[in-house]
């Protein structure tokens, strides 16, 4: 997930905007709805802590939150 | 890190022996082993459309209220300036909403009475075929998307759109939204929106919001079905669209 969660989310993208499939079921047979702000930053809810220690580690700077809706600091909305 | 002209000389030099297709990226990147899927309350349609019973919009409050479920819903930035502004749903008079087909002898009623409108989810929409980088597509049930994260802001669909459907981001647009909804995504300055006919509810078995705060007035469904709702009321009712003459289909039909 380190490596890959940008493939991840790219992919979730596509099937949720062009093919309408909003279903993830992961391998364990639960499922999520394919959101990134509805189901990823529901648990990992700490942004700093969650996306940015590591890309300011390695320098990227993804544009997520320029649109996307980041949660707010404590995790509960 | 290689700058951009860089990258430039590379790729040109490694097109020349003949390594370009190396670097074509796949339009649509599957990640395979995943198992996603489609949820089984989604409504199932082959070609959604709207009626909006003009006759039943009484006050403005009756728009407001359509409008304004849609906008904070989908966190629109109210921008006053309307060169800059940004809307999905809004109002217009019978003379500007039916260019070409206006009748001027027709009651004062009508022509004083404000009509609804929307992205037309046109049959054969022209900003689909504008767009260069296929952000804007048409879904297999009928529903005009556009896909955010590939828009590049060459405003061709606003060019294309008769309707005027479509809004360029000039001011970043979370300066000007009131209240957030944190269940769906803001846009960036920069890219083209317009209205989705709420394709995220539709994927989850429920009817766009306009339809829902309308309370009856706005009927939703699917055309092809012929014994759908919408069906029904299109075969009871005499409708017009808004500028047919241009051959783009459009879904959204006005009970007069």
């Amino acid at each position: 997930m380190r490596e890959m969660h940008i493939k991840i989310l790219y992919s979730w993208k596509d099937y949720a905007t062009r093919e309408g499939k909003r279903l993830y079921v992961a391998s364990d047979g639960k499922q999520y709805d394919v959101s990134l702000q509805k189901t990823c930053m529901k648990c990992h809810s700490n942004k700093e802590k969650f996306c940015d220690e590591c890309h300011n580690y390695v320098n990227v700077k993804p544009y997520c939150w320029d649109c996307h809706i980041e949660p707010k600091v404590g995790g509960v909305k | 890190m290689i700058t951009r002209r860089e990258f430039l000389k590379i790729a040109a030099f490694s097109s020349l022996l003949g390594l370009g297709g190396a670097f074509t990226i796949n339009a649509l990147e599957k990640e395979p082993g995943q198992k996603v899927l489609k949820d089984v309350n989604a409504l199932k349609g082959k070609r959604w459309a709207m009626v909006i019973d003009t006759k039943k919009f009484k006050t403005e409050l009756d728009f407001e209220k359509v409008i304004k479920a849609c906008h904070k819903a989908h966190n629109v930035p109210e921008i006053v300036n309307p060169l800059h502004e940004i809307k999905w749903i809004w109002t217009d008079d019978y003379e500007h909403t039916f260019p070409g087909t206006a009748e001027e002898y027709i009651s004062d009623e009508i022509k004083h009475r404000k009509f609804l409108l929307l992205c037309n989810h046109c049959e054969n929409p022209p900003c689909v075929r504008v767009c260069p980088v296929k952000a804007t597509f048409k879904r297999p049930d009928g529903i005009t998307m556009q896909d955010m994260h590939r828009c590049i802001g060459c405003k061709f669909c606003m060019a294309g759109c008769p309707y005027g459907a479509r809004n360029y981001n000039f001011l970043p647009p979370r300066d000007y939204i009131k209240e957030f909804n944190p269940e769906y995504p803001t846009r960036t300055l920069g890219v083209v929106e317009k209205c989705t006919f709420c394709n995220q509810r539709i994927d989850k078995g429920q009817l766009p919001y306009c339809v829902e705060a309308s309370e009856g007035k706005i009927i939703f469904g699917d055309i092809y079905d012929p014994n759908s709702e919408i069906r029904k009321v299109l075969s009871e009712n005499i409708v017009i669209r808004r500028k047919v003459e241009l051959g783009t289909q459009p879904m959204v039909f006005y009970i007069i």
